[in-house]
């Protein structure tokens, strides 16, 4: 933010972001929209409707991150520790995942 | 002593303190929400039974997300009013911020309230009977003709070195749940007592203050009392230790005992929804074996023969349906929602008509539109059809193997749904608190220095976003998926 | 002073705060204090008290493991006839001193003692900071934390007790038990989870002041690489905290709606507790518990080990007079750590019967962890070639840190693998194994850093024979207490026994030479011991109360020095390099009189070329230190 400090407190600057936020605002609108029309659509099993919705909700979150939170034009150290972040919740999720389910195992191993 | 950055960046790092401060605490909550949502995954992948989807009224969850993404550009909008120092207009944005978030939290509760007041019944067999207790008639345990009631007294249930802040034992509860006779009691002394709290609470510590031959206090104790009329309780359940009562006997949580005559114990409801899916193996291939092994259900016994008949008309016209749709190659048994259009049917005053159209959960909370609806002929058989145009239907609570309302305790969606949906509203509550102090007292700040007020907006409002991006994942995993 | 060091600017407003200040109550000075220090000296105190309170109920479960069966002196007959039937230890006292000792020693005691206690105090003035970032935020985690474990505490006055199923507190077992009573709120088990909550909330935010304060308050010229080790350690060990407790939050909260809702998050259908059928849906796995736990649980240890590790690279490196060796491989060492940490948990659930893939990749990255453990010892190790070493107190404990922490290390080896962890699994060894790495390493390299700072803290020095008197009593003693436990644990006790293992006859049928020798020296002094492993508890047990009364010299001489220890002359009395010692004695609110800036590196001891055998950081280029330095009182 401070590397072109001037332009970022700008009033056209910020008139021009308060537009984008509107902007945006309307195509989440838009999105939860769609997510909630796609819903019962045949699309071959229900886990493809969870991928699919999924992916919708990714869409819609990374737009929040990147232009509500401003991630886009934000500093480097928050990237770096907000990766390892990603990388130790991905790791939780797939580990365990597989603590369950073991590729090896046919079957899926008795969680009970 | 002032602590640098707090306002302006600093140079290497290019940020001030409270920014990195709020993006480490969003990396800790991402970790928290990944927690409870790899957990979610976990239990959905094995569950207990079939896992409920679409059992929420998709409205309240979609309107919701619409008022918590407009809260979000509205936040956005007071901090930008902030920077271009317009102090009047922040405040409206802010205003209308924390309106939003009441209105979330109100939705929410109107959902949570819904949930708490339906019930499932899951019976000896598997299927499952949803529903609501009709009024007035919700399910207590009755006994009557009690003549004993015993109290037990535990002195020696203490902490370590004796101490103890909180007692073990019974208290005065049971009091509460006696609806005919007199609470008059013989004491094993053979004095009568009217027992009321006070009285019961001199007669407990009179047997706390009894020491054994060894001058100590015995580990337990009871009193037996005699009650001098037969007495009739109606104790709500979750007042007696899960299931512990039988023909003649009651636990209450405080150990009291009651002794009597268990009257005849029924539940009654409306039902609106019958699960016959925990029949037949999850894995099941062929629609012929699943119908077949929902014939001889305990449901029909309940419900009467005509809702089998129905079940089954209705079972014809989606699997008609499917066939068109999807050719007749497809092997309908693989697609879970036809399994669940089939053999989770809602019951209602249109009966399968109604539910062969719109997928049967969908509608859960329009019965409320159907709320005046004429009372359905057919259903006359299931005792009396219930206010809500749904059957009403008496169940002997020895068929019952397992019941709950919609809440953590029903099954892992429901536990799931509401730590989720719950640490996500004390995430709301938090946030609008904070924002809250930001409109009340941030005058000052502003004055003194408007940037430095910008800035906390800005750390606010990052809490603010996070807290609607995790809603954007809870919406369809949730509501929808 | 050199002219490069920026005076400090004392505007009008400034001074008009120092004033308030001044006229502070004792209440907000030294209680309500938003002072990184005070907070410090807080954390310090309430943690030794908790470690005071956890070693207190180790020594009655020693008892019962040695004396099975047989009433305990004075203490038996305090504890209750509840607890203690006629001054004898129930299994259920045992249960519950146990999981509360490794819950108060892990939780309350190490981690807010090595990170929040030396952390607070230490890392601000090491990297040239006025204070923490968030300074209010700093006070709000003492409270929490303070709260929290007030809680703990409150529940062993419970009808049922404080917790007792083990610091793991796994389900299903967590959650059935103590659920038979009139109010589920007031037992221990939900106490604990409660308390757990406040706890891991307030580590959050310590988590995140750490980590600000040392990215955006490092004073002028301390570059990442001139930071001293300690500070990195603090680093890491914050992103430990704050990446890994949140799934242990999760899994609280989940057994919490568990215990209180009845919901089976961890339960899975059909599930009998005594006689009795559940009433509860099921389907829920408590392998989800163990897997949330240990998420925590194994970056846990790191957050044990690594502040005191960290201490020890500082104590060493002064009282050698040569730099600390391979200070840039010990801080890669410790961020890879930091990440491998993250990737090993389920090391800790080989006998779950998770599938092989999973299992071999939890043993590969096991094994891969304890290359940078072994990376961090052998620098500390390398640093003590050829140095002039200064045995003072400080030092000793450092020095013994150094191989203890090195049995604990290589004692896990072999669990890494799961063929060997079949057998090892839930023993004494594994006991062993960890008590090494906690006991006399981590606790040691705390003394370590008490008796090294103690002089800034207070002015004045410990006493230096009590320090002698408290150190080999303690490593003999320590020794004494867990090696034993490695032989049991190879024999095949389990950790758990009450008893020691006594109800068992198998127990009574192994022995070695280590068992046959304790029972001969026993006899020469007319105690009769068994010869077989079983004797060996006895042999333990004695250890850990000659321990105790060697913790009492500690604390002689900690009321001692505070009041009449020798006082020190200079500001800098062990001739430190790095930045805490450029402050007055003890520091002010605000920490230093002048700006700082940091000139060159964190260990510049025996530089060739110079006159004194230590370069300051603060000392710019061309200058030699004065003993007196840059200020007046
Ligand atoms: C050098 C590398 C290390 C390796 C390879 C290692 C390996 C292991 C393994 C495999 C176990 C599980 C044993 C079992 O339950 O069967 C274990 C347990 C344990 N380790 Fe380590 N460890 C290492 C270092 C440490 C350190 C540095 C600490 C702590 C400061 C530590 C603390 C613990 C604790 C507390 C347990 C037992 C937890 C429990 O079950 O209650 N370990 N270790
Ligand atoms: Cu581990």
């Amino acid at each position: 933010m401070s590397h072109d400090h001037h332009d970022h407190d700008s009033p056209e600057y910020l008139k021009k972001q308060s537009k984008i936020i509107w902007i945006v605002g309307g195509i989440l609108f838009v999105a939860t929209g769609i997510t909630v029309g796609v819903m019962d659509l045949d699309l071959g099993s229900r886990s493809m409707n969870i991928a699919f919705g999924m992916l919708i909700a990714t869409i819609k979150a990374s737009l929040v991150m990147l232009i509500f939170m401003h991630l886009k034009n934000e500093r480097g150290l928050i990237y770096k520790f907000l990766s390892f972040t990603i990388v130790f919740v991905i790791g939780l999720f797939v580990l365990s995942y597989l603590g369950f389910i073991d590729p090896l195992h046919s079957n899926l191993i008795s969680t009970k | 002593m002032e602590i640098p950055y707090t306002v302006k960046a600093r140079p290497d790092t290019g940020l001030w303190n409270a920014k990195i401060g709020i993006w480490l605490f969003l990396a800790s909550e991402v970790m928290l929400f990944g927690g409870l949502f790899s957990s979610y995954i976990f239990l959905r992948i094995a569950p207990e039974g079939p896992w409920p989807v679409q059992v929420l009224t998709v409205g309240w969850g979609f309107l919701n997300t619409l008022v918590l993404i407009f809260s979000s550009v509205t936040v956005l909008q007071a901090w930008v009013a902030l920077k271009m120092r317009k102090y009047n207009h922040f405040r409206v944005w802010m205003v209308l911020t924390i309106l939003c978030a009441c209105g979330f939290m109100a939705i929410k509760s109107v959902e949570y309230y819904d949930k708490f007041h339906h019930y499932g019944i899951l019976l000896q067999d598997g299927s499952n009977l949803e529903g609501h207790f009709p009024k007035g008639k919700e399910y207590k345990i009755k006994f009557s003709d009690v003549k004993t009631v015993t109290l037990a007294v535990r002195p020696n249930d203490k902490g370590l070195f004796g101490l103890s802040i909180f007692h073990n034992g019974s208290d005065a509860d049971f009091l509460s749940y006696i609806v005919e006779g007199k609470p008059e009691f013989k004491t094993p002394d053979g004095t009568i007592l009217t027992l009321d709290k006070i009285t019961l609470k001199e007669l407990l510590h009179k047997e706390l203050g009894k020491k054994d031959k060894d001058g100590k206090p015995a580990p337990e104790s009871y009193i037996k009392l005699e009650a001098t009329n037969p007495l009739r309780f109606v104790i709500p359940p979750s007042k007696l230790f899960d299931n512990a009562y039988n023909a003649s006997k009651a636990t209450f949580r405080d150990s009291t005992v009651i002794e009597g005559k268990l009257e005849s114990d029924q539940m009654h409801l409306e039902c609106d929804r019958v699960d016959l899916r925990r029949l037949f193996d999850a894995e099941e291939k062929s629609d012929e074996k699943a119908l077949a092994s929902v014939q001889n259900a305990d449901v029909w016994r309940i419900l009467g023969e005509e809702w089998k008949t129905k079940f089954n008309a209705h079972h014809d016209k989606v699997l008609k349906e499917f066939k068109d749709k999807n050719g007749e190659k497809r092997n309908p048994m693989t697609s879970s929602d036809y399994v669940r259009h089939v053999y989770a049917m809602k019951l209602d005053a249109h009966g399968s008509e109604h539910s062969s159209v719109v997928p049967a959960a969908t509608n859960n909370g329009g019965h409320k539109a159907q709320e005046h609806a004429p009372k359905d002929d057919h259903a006359e058989h299931a005792t009396a059809a219930g206010g809500h145009g749904h059957p009403e239907v008496t169940i002997e609570k020895k068929d019952v193997k397992f019941y709950s309302n919609f809440t953590p305790k029903y099954g892992n969606y429901f536990a799931i749904y509401f730590t989720l949906t719950g640490l996500h509203g004390l995430h709301v509550i938090a946030g609008a608190l904070v924002l809250t102090y930001f409109l009340l007292f941030g005058k000052k700040l502003y004055d003194k220095d408007p940037e430095h007020m910008a800035n906390r907006v800005e750390v606010g409002g990052l809490f603010w976003h996070f807290v609607d991006l995790v809603w954007i994942f809870l919406f369809p995993l949730l509501y929808l998926l | 002073m050199s002219a490069a060091t920026v005076t400090h600017d004392h505007s009008a407003t400034e001074h008009a705060h120092e004033h308030e200040h001044h006229e502070q109550s004792f209440l907000w000075k030294y209680i309500f204090s938003t002072d990184h220090k005070v907070i410090g000296i807080q954390y310090g105190i309430t943690s030794m008290m908790f470690l005071l309170w956890g070693f207190f109920l180790m020594m009655v479960m020693r008892w019962s493991i040695a004396f099975p069966g047989k009433a305990m002196p004075i203490i038996g007959t305090i504890l209750g006839d509840r607890w203690a039937p006629g001054g004898i230890v129930s299994p259920e006292l045992y249960n519950m001193f146990g999981a509360m000792h490794g819950t108060i020693m892990v939780f309350l005691g190490v981690v807010p003692l090595g990170f929040a206690a030396f952390g607070n105090y230490v890392m601000p003035l090491q990297i040239g900071a006025v204070d923490m970032a968030f300074p209010k935020l700093n006070a709000w985690s003492y409270w929490l934390y303070l709260f929290g474990g007030c809680l703990m505490m409150v529940s062993f006055f419970l009808p049922t007790g404080a917790a007792q199923v083990g610091w793991t507190n796994y389900s299903p077992l967590a959650t059935t038990a103590q659920i038979d009573v009139k109010n589920i709120f007031f037992t221990g088990q939900t106490q604990w989870l409660f308390a757990m909550i406040f706890i891991i909330s307030s580590s959050l935010l310590g988590a995140v002041n750490f980590i600000t304060t040392i990215l955006n308050l490092r004073c002028k010229g301390m570059t990442w690489m001139r930071m001293s080790f300690f500070c990195w350690a603090m680093l890491v060990t914050g992103f430990l905290l704050l990446l890994a407790f949140p799934p242990l939050e999760v899994a609280a909260v989940m057994q919490l709606s568990d215990r209180i809702f009845g919901s089976s998050f961890f339960l899975p259908a059909g599930l009998v507790d005594g006689n009795r059928h559940l009433d509860i849906a099921g389907g829920g796995s408590p392998l989800l518990y163990q897997h949330l736990f240990w998420f925590l649980g194994h970056p846990e240890v790191y957050v044990l080990i690594l502040p005191a590790i960290a201490i020890v690279a500082e104590v060493i490196p002064c009282n050698i007079r040569r730099p600390l060796w391979g200070h840039k491989t010990m801080i890669y060492a410790a961020l890879v750590l930091g990440f491998l940490s993250f990737i090993v948990w389920a090391h800790h659930m080989y006998m779950t019967g998770m599938g092989p893939v999973v299992t071999s990749f939890f043993q590969i990255t096991t094994v891969l962890i304890s290359v940078p453990s072994v990376i961090l010892l052998t620098c500390l190790m390398i640093s003590l070639w050829g140095g002039s070493i200064r045995f003072n107190s400080a030092m000793l404990f450092a020095c013994a840190f150094i191989p203890m922490f090195g049995i604990g290390g290589l004692t896990g080896l072999p669990l890494a693998f799961s063929t060997i962890d079949l057998f090892l699994h839930d023993t004494y060894y594994v006991i062993g194994h960890f008590h090494y790495v906690v006991a006399p390493g981590t606790i040691f390299g705390l003394f370590a850093g008490i008796y090294h700072w103690f002089p800034k803290i207070t002015g004045r020095f410990m006493n230096e024979k009590l320090g002698r008197l408290h150190f080999w009593p303690s490593l003999i003693f320590m020794n004494l207490l867990f090696a034993p436990m490695m032989v049991q644990g190879m024999a095949g006790f389990h950790r758990r026994w009450y008893d020691g293992g006594k109800a068992f006859e198998e127990t009574t049928k192994v022995s070695n030479w280590l068992s046959e020798g304790w029972a001969q020296f026993a006899g020469v002094f007319g105690v009769h011991v068994e010869s077989n492993m079983l004797g060996l508890n006895a042999l333990m047990s004695f250890a850990a109360w000659g321990l105790a009364i060697s913790q009492v010299v500690f604390i002689i001489n900690l009321f001692l020095s505070i009041k009449g220890g020798k006082k020190t002359t200079s500001d800098n009395p062990w001739h430190a390099t790095t930045l805490e010692w450029a402050t007055p004695t003890p520091p002010g609110h605000g920490n230093f009189l002048v700006e700082p800036t940091v000139y060159r590196d964190p260990y510049e001891y025996s530089v060739p070329g110079h006159k004194c055998d230590y370069q300051p950081q603060w000392l710019p280029e061309g200058e030699e230190p004065v003993d007196k330095l840059t200020h007046m009182h």
